[in-house]
């Protein structure tokens, strides 16, 4: 156990940015804040650096309660969103500031400074590029001279907001990949805000889901995804289709097709909506059990080919189409069939 | 639902940061404030009731103070009308037009800015004595300038003339050009296009800077008082007025004028505030 | 200036540009060029050796000097306060913030004989503070103290108002970042906020000192013009001007004039060299 966040509140006047969030983080772990705009997950990520002080709770650094210790003391690596770099210092200059500004018998001799700073460029891959300013550099080679920077302090964690929103798709793709084999090889307890669930998914050991100052979810990628715990996260992982069925003795039926529920028991007899992604329901042709539909729109190409139809109930809903089905044409009307669904209470 | 009952916070008026010095420097900023501008400025405010209102109302309506104030206030006016026209149009050559010496002229036009008011009026005083460069010329032709109210409106002209070229400017520049492209695609001739698309746009900045150049005119001393004679209720401003009453040690007297002045000085600010307030709201941007 | 964006399609008539061009050289020639001019030329009326013998006159000196000294004094008491007024209000969030913004900008709407009466009604001797001043052996009114009050009053909102919106517009963050770095208070500011803000720094130096020498009306009224003791350079061009000694007092003037196109190149060349500084302060 490394990193301890117990009940911390954070209010902005009437608005609870954070409430009685907990969290436990193991030594070395990647975790991931992910959660819309909002949600509370950069200013978790403040108090954890100390920028922010929150009204309520404690958070502890193997077991030793950072409250009375500020953002100065604190040795949290932090990467701001848009990097903050200092925009008047060359790359070296930036990446050794925190090792400049250090004071009394933690001082450390210019020649060790200037080697750090060696190491650290090589680290992040800008071996050659230690004498130019921040506006001479592209947006990923920005964010990699925030990460040295941060990591010249030998921080005690290292905590990333939304690394990579400023990014275009490729270079997030390539940096993503490169800060994951980063992480494995230092081992450093990591923390990043991001707003895209196919980031967190990618990167993180633990996905934290959060919402108005809650935690929804804590879990594994591969469970946040699979087992969502409530209808935001599943809406949230996205690809969520709202399907009307019919709950009858533990069992979710759609126009007499029964669905698989998994473990998730879909609770009392009613009529509800489930939760179904794209890739879970299967296009059939009409009369056969399930929810009636007209084929609005096909779209063959891409990684997921899919069809978008219409509901008797005006709803718009994707399906996948599997390899070896026939592709239904416009207009044609087919039968539904949700195979694995949610349904919450 | 677990009980989260909001903790009442208490409404803070400083929102909590981990920037340090807040305490230091608003607390050197409101004190300094205080001592220099704040407190001179309230005991000159309060003046008026420690003589009592009927003894100010007195002071500040004889006539010699009325001719003062009306002249100040007319003249202020003329200068700050003639600026208005004459900035819109250099800011309009500055921005829209290429010429060899451009950029000289562009900083040539914060001179007055720049330059001491008394060094401008011994300057203006001297080219349009009936003696002078430009007065010499006038003169033949029965235009005395030097020592009459003419004189205090071509000071006043002087020292106003940066404050509307310099709010026009940056405006003039922002307009985007596809604007007016877009007003001749649609068929507006060239004179529709600057009076239905461009005005419009400039009006705030011009109403900002006829005020600012009217604003400083009435309260202007230094280039004014060499040029003007200084010939009770004929050419004699309310500034001076002021530092002839306070040589005389009748401080009532210039304190009569100098709130009068004050209170107008505030006016135009509210005035200004509040039209920059409805001009962003009308544009919708912050600028 | 225009320097991007082309001119396509937004050129008016070549004879409205030229007219438009020629009014404005008209304009400014008659406003600006032959006022400055006409300094110059009286100053040299009579001879360089006229004017050396005005310019060395013991008075003049004194005058010199004491501009220099009230400057010396205003403008590093304004840059303090600026840089603080500054700190406050562009880095943090408070209640009245705005209302705190037009009180600094106060001054510059305020007459500057209005500026300098509000000290003689505190500190003169029929003011609020005379009585107990004048027991205590204080004297401010006809006195350097004097001279420099009122300055400062005139010069107050300079520095301030050019670095709020450059401030404002960097935000916190690279402070936020050192301070995670573990630098200090003065650390940050001295190694980060101040590097950022010093070109427009310069630029409030500059345009609060040509007016804290430059500055007539408001210390003509505290002054009491004892010459050699508390009259400045604007107030010595005054008096040699009322006393008809006119090669004298535009002699001065000329010096004064002098300081202003040394002040008006510096700050364009600030504003050439460091166009994105100060961007945010150029609309006046």
């Amino acid at each position: 156990m490394s990193l301890e966040i117990d009940s911390v509140s954070k209010w902005f006047g009437a608005f609870a940015a954070l409430d009685k969030v907990s969290l436990v983080g193991a030594e070395g772990e990647f975790l991931a804040l992910l959660g819309p705009s909002g949600s509370g997950k950069t200013t978790l990520l403040r108090i954890l650096a100390g920028l922010e002080r929150p009204d309520a709770g404690v958070v502890r650094f193997n077991g030793e309660d950072l409250s009375g210790t500020s953002a100065r003391d604190r040795r949290a690596g932090f990467v701001f969103q848009h990097y903050a770099l200092f925009r008047h210092m060359t790359v070296a200059k930036n990446i050794a500031f925190g090792l400049e500004v250090r004071r009394g018998a933690e001082k450390l001799p210019k020649k060790e400074i200037a080697a750090r700073v060696e190491r650290l460029l090589a680290l992040v891959q800008l071996d050659t590029l230690g004498g130019r300013y921040p506006a001479q550099l592209s947006g990923g080679q920005r964010q990699r001279v925030a990460l040295a920077r941060a990591l010249a302090i030998e921080p005690r964690m290292l905590l990333l907001d939304e690394p990579f929103g400023a990014l275009d798709a490729k270079v997030r793709r390539e940096l993503r990949r490169w800060l994951r084999g980063l992480h494995a090889e230092m081992g450093l307890t990591t923390i990043f805000v991001t707003h895209d669930q196919e980031e967190a998914l990618d990167l993180a050991d633990r996905v934290v889901v959060m919402n108005n100052g809650r935690i929804e979810q804590v879990g594994a990628p591969a469970d946040v995804y699979g087992r969502p715990a409530n209808a935001f996260v599943y809406d949230f992982m996205g690809g969520a289709n709202r399907l009307p069925c019919d709950v009858r003795g533990g069992v979710v039926t759609f126009g007499g097709f029964a669905a698989s529920t998994g473990d998730h028991a879909p609770g009392p007899d009613r009529a509800a909506l489930a939760y179904a992604r794209a890739h879970d329901i299967r296009v059939a042709p009409e009369g056969q059990p399930g929810l009636p539909a007209t084929v609005l729109a096909v779209f063959p190409a891409g990684g997921q080919p899919r069809v978008e139809c219409r509901l008797g109930d005006g709803q718009v809903v994707e399906a996948a189409v599997r390899t070896g089905d026939p592709w239904p044409a416009l207009g044609q009307r087919i039968a539904l069939q949700p195979e694995r669904v949610r349904v919450f209470e | 639902m677990t009980a989260s009952a909001p903790i009442a916070q208490p409404k803070r008026w400083l929102k909590p940061s981990v920037l340090p010095g807040f305490g230091l420097t608003f607390g050197l900023t409101l004190l300094w404030l205080s001592v220099v501008v704040l407190i001179p400025l309230i005991a000159l405010v309060i003046r008026p009731w420690e003589m009592g209102l009927e003894r100010f109302i007195d002071l500040a309506s004889r006539p010699r103070v009325v001719a003062a104030l009306r002249l100040s206030f007319g003249t202020a006016a003329a200068a700050a009308a003639v600026n208005l026209v004459f900035g819109a149009i250099i800011a309009w050559v500055l921005v829209r037009t290429e010429f060899p010496g451009k950029r000289i002229i562009d900083a040539i036009v914060d001179l007055p800015f720049a330059l001491p008011t008394a060094v401008a009026g011994i300057a203006l005083a001297a080219l349009y004595a009936p003696n002078g460069w430009i007065g010499a010329l006038l003169d033949p032709l029965g235009i005395q300038v030097a020592y009459t109210p003419l004189g205090i409106f071509v000071a006043l002209t002087f020292i106003g003339l940066p404050f509307v070229v310099r709010t026009v400017q940056p405006v003039l520049e922002d307009i985007d050009a596809d604007l007016e492209d877009a007003a001749a695609s649609l068929g507006a001739s060239r004179l529709q296009t600057l009076a239905r698309v461009i005005a419009p746009a400039l009006a705030p900045a011009l109403l900002t800077g006829f005020a600012l150049a009217f604003a400083r005119a009435v309260g202007e001393y230094g280039s004014v008082i060499f040029i003007a004679g200084n010939i009770p209720q004929v050419s004699e401003i309310a500034p001076l007025l002021i530092v002839i009453r306070l040589d005389e040690f009748d401080y009532a007297g210039a304190a009569a004028i100098g709130v009068f002045m004050l209170a107008v000085s505030f006016a135009v600010l509210l005035a200004l505030n509040l039209t920059q307030r409805w001009a962003r709201r009308a544009t919708g941007n912050e600028s | 200036m225009s320097g991007g964006g082309s001119l396509r399609g937004r050129r008016d008539p070549a004879p409205v540009r030229y007219t438009l061009i020629a009014l404005t050289l008209l304009y400014l020639s008659l406003f600006i060029g032959l006022p400055l001019a006409a300094v110059f030329a009286e100053a040299l009326r009579e001879g360089w050796g006229e004017y050396l013998k005005a310019i060395t006159d013991p008075d003049a000196i004194a005058a010199m000097q004491l501009t220099l000294l009230v400057a010396a004094i205003a403008v590093p008491v304004n840059v303090v306060f600026g840089v603080c007024a500054a700190w406050a209000i562009a880095k943090f969030d408070f209640a009245g913030k705005s209302l705190l913004v037009t009180l600094i900008d106060l001054p510059f709407s305020v007459s500057p004989v209005v500026s300098g009466l509000v000290y003689v009604l505190l500190y003169g001797a029929n003011g609020w503070f005379g009585p107990v001043l004048d027991a205590l052996g204080i004297k401010i009114i006809f006195t350097v103290t004097g001279l420099v009050l009122a300055t400062m009053f005139v010069t107050f909102p300079f520095v301030a108002r050019e670095l709020i919106p450059l401030m404002q517009a960097q935000g916190r963050d690279e402070e936020e970042a050192a301070l995670t770095l573990g630098a200090g208070g003065w650390q940050t500011f001295l190694r980060v906020t101040l590097p950022n803000i010093r070109w427009a720094l310069l630029y409030g130096v500059l345009l609060c000192n040509a007016r804290a020498m430059g500055e007539f009306g408001a210390v003509s009224v505290v002054s009491g013009h004892i010459r050699g003791q508390t009259n400045t350079m604007p107030l010595h061009v005054e008096i040699l001007y009322n006393e008809y000694s006119f090669v004298a007092a535009f002699a001065v003037a000329s010096l004064l004039a002098l300081l202003a196109l040394v002040t008006l190149v510096a700050k364009t060349l600030l504003e050439w060299r460091f166009r994105d500084d100060l961007a945010a302060v150029r609309r006046h």
